[in-house]
């Protein structure tokens, strides 16, 4: 069984007047197959955290380790690459391609190989978008479609860890259902599943274990 | 990886018509102007070549007129003086220009004398040049430059008399506007035969195998009897035909001073124009006192200065054109590019958030810019060139009027007056260098090769690569989770 270490990890930036210690000793650990979901506040350091579990930003102190390997250890890029995936709030799918392509580029970096495109459809498909539908530019989809290709496209490195920053923020309710129900899947498939959110009924919906992030701390529920 | 590189570089360089339209129009652009101002520079590398190789495979033996007028004031005790001086012209003796000829670098040689004698038994033709001549020797012995065959002198004789070693180097023979129309030319052995022109020979009833007589213009006349061997036609309006050709011995003896023969210019035509400098060298080292006798031996940079000034001109004029529009090119392909990597930063930190590297982002936007600037590169190939000549042409002929404005000025103020233009190639004379004439070159065969293809490729590639450092480091310095969000 895989495993996600977090350690005192503390981080700071500048907020052009003061520094703000947004984390300030978060300790966690994630295990594979398990889907978990951080909750808090707006600013509480929700954000802050995933993305330097995602390695979108540098660990300024303590470590995060995943196997006995730290991130450092491993490098960024390469973690980014092998490790970890991330899906936003706001999709952030390339806009001048089609589904399938957005999700085509990810396989390319991955090393996927040959036939990425019967695999992007083949994971389009999973996600319940259509050929038809794969076929169009992102801009042409609904936010719920453009979430489920963002979730493809996370799936494409068959990387151990995916997370989530507010996956369903901009969705309607029966459509948060679905996507919730996709992440509930991959973490069944073996995969790290983070999620953060601000909604307790997401956390609820996943059956996933919560963890509260409140002053820059993270306390188990 | 490469693959997946050129896929996203080319979709969003398809699906982004009007961004790829307006950079292309802005590369299309520069690449004309580059591709112009390169084959105009090409263009005018071949004629500066040309005029090299036709001035540079000549060199000249000739007194050095500044230095000597510098050594006269000086004498005069004039330094700073704007008086006029008298200056001693040096002549240079047969056996000097035959010894330095004596050279593995020279290719032939030429030089002349110029005297003059009394028509005996004949008339000469009625021309300007004649009648000035009559007032001359009227009013005294005076010695003037000009004409179209350089520079002459005359003591008093009213029929003036070039003796030169091959009459193939008269100046009008080299330029074609004179031409032999019965008879035969003189050579070094030829014992007191002449060539005359056809005017005097027609005005007198003269034929080849006709005896003319001659006085010298020494204080007791000698008559001197000379067969006219040949006979020659002249087109160059300005030509003399009075003057009587002869080989330099059938001459001397027609000369005041025959004892003290010498030649005042030799003209010396080299193998290679790149032995310039050793063939100057070598004739310094046979004739070590050639500066203190107020003489120099140089090519006539003044001939060349006048024969390639206009187009030096439009070359440098292009080159600034071309810093410019690099400059400029790059400024304003900076601009595009920053604006495009700012408005796809967003694309940027998600393909990073995918593990792609920085290289690898980068890439695929030179890879955008070069697909851009390839089309525009090779479309501007059909229409660069025309612009090249248009452009050459504009700035040769503005450059050219402003040399011949300039030119007139200096004949206001009495200088080079026996300069001589018109349609043709350069002419030049075994004259003196001041009073040697060369054509300005009029006109430039702009024609872009494949090599000024090339260039216009690497720089235009190199123009892009330069143009997309700033904006992208500017983006790809940021860590991911920043520039996602500063686009959020």
């Amino acid at each position: 069984m895989s495993k996600l270490e977090v350690k005192n990890l503390k981080h700071t930036y500048s907020d052009g007047q003061r520094d703000v210690h947004v984390l300030k000793g978060v300790n966690a650990t994630f295990e594979s197959g398990k889907m978990y979901a951080i909750v808090g506040e707006s600013g509480s350091g929700k954000t802050t955290l995933i993305s330097l579990i995602a390695a979108l930003d540098k660990v300024q102190d303590g470590d995060i380790k995943f196997d006995g390997k730290s991130i450092h250890e491993i490098g960024e890029s390469q973690f980014r690459l092998k490790y970890v995936n991330i899906v936003f709030q706001a999709f952030n799918l390339i806009k001048y391609m089609t589904a399938r392509e957005n999700v085509e580029v990810a396989l390319d970096f991955s090393g996927h190989g040959k036939d990425e495109k019967t695999r992007a459809y083949e994971l389009l498909e999973h996600v319940g978008i259509n050929r038809d539908k794969a076929d169009r530019l992102v801009q042409k989809l609904s936010g719920g479609e453009q979430q489920r290709v963002a979730i493809a496209r996370s799936m494409a490195g068959d990387v151990p860890i995916i997370v989530a920053d507010e996956p369903t923020g901009n969705l309607d309710e029966k459509t948060e259902g679905k996507i919730l129900t996709l992440f509930k899947e991959l973490a069944d498939k073996g995969k790290i599943v983070i999620v953060v959110t601000h909604s307790q009924k997401v956390a609820k919906h996943a059956n996933a274990t919560v963890y509260h992030m409140k002053n820059g701390t993270l306390i188990k529920r | 990886m490469f693959k997946n590189m050129l896929k996203r570089s080319w979709l969003s360089t398809v699906r982004k018509p009007s961004r790829t339209v307006i950079l292309m129009l802005v590369l299309f652009v520069m690449a004309n102007m580059l591709l112009a101002t390169i084959a105009i520079k090409g263009a005018v590398s071949e004629s500066v070549k040309y005029a090299k190789e036709t001035l540079g495979g000549v060199v000249y033996l000739q007194p050095d007129m500044e230095s000597l007028r510098e050594k006269a004031m000086a004498n005069n005790g004039l330094e700073n003086s704007t008086q006029r001086v008298r200056i001693e012209r040096p002549s240079i003796s047969i056996e000097t220009a035959k010894k330095i000829a004596d050279s593995e670098y020279v290719k032939d040689y030429t030089y002349s004398i110029q005297t003059s004698a009394n028509a005996s038994g004949f008339e000469l033709v009625e021309t300007e040049q004649q009648q000035m001549r009559d007032r001359i020797k009227n009013s005294g012995d005076i010695n003037r430059p000009g004409g179209a065959s350089g520079g002459f002198s005359f003591a008093s004789g009213d029929t003036s008399i070039v003796g030169i070693n091959s009459f193939a180097f008269i100046t009008d023979v080299e330029t074609g506007n004179m031409k032999l129309s019965d008879g035969k030319i003189f050579d070094e052995n030829t014992e007191d035969g002449v060539v005359v022109s056809a005017d005097l020979a027609s005005h007198n009833s003269l034929k080849v195998g006709s005896t003319i007589k001659l006085n010298t213009t020494a204080e007791t006349p000698e008559e001197v009897s000379l067969k006219i061997i040949g006979i020659f036609e002249n087109t160059n309006d300005s030509y003399d035909p009075n003057t009587i050709y002869a080989n330099i011995d059938t001459a001397a003896k027609l000369s005041s001073d025959s004892s003290n023969l010498g030649v005042q210019s030799v003209k010396y035509y080299l193998v290679n124009a790149e032995d310039k400098d050793a063939f100057v060298a070598e004739a310094k080292a046979k004739y070590p006192s050639l500066e203190t006798d107020g003489l120099k031996i140089d090519i006539d940079t003044s001939a060349y200065d006048q024969m390639v000034g206009p187009i030096e001109s439009v070359g440098s004029f292009a080159t600034t054109i071309l810093w410019v529009v690099v400059i400029a090119s790059i400024v304003i392909i900076t601009l595009i590019v920053t604006i495009n990597v700012k408005d796809r930063r967003y694309e940027m930190g998600v393909l990073l958030s995918l593990g792609a590297k920085r290289t690898n982002i980068l890439g695929q936007v030179l890879l955008e810019l070069v697909l851009v600037g390839t089309v525009a590169f090779a479309l501007s190939i059909g229409t660069g060139t025309f612009i090249a000549r248009a452009m050459g042409d504009g700035l040769l002929k503005q450059q050219v009027a402003m040399n011949e404005d300039s030119q007139e000025q200096g004949f206001g103020r009495g200088q080079n007056a026996g300069a001589m233009r018109g349609g043709g190639r350069m002419m030049m004379g075994g004259a003196p260098a001041s009073q040697r004439s060369v054509e300005v070159i009029k006109e430039i065969d702009v024609n872009a090769s494949m090599g000024d293809y090339v260039t216009l490729f690497a720089a235009g590639y190199a123009v892009l690569i330069v143009a997309l450092v700033l904006p992208s480091i500017n983006i790809l310095r940021y860590q991911p989770k920043t520039i996602l969000t500063s686009k959020e």
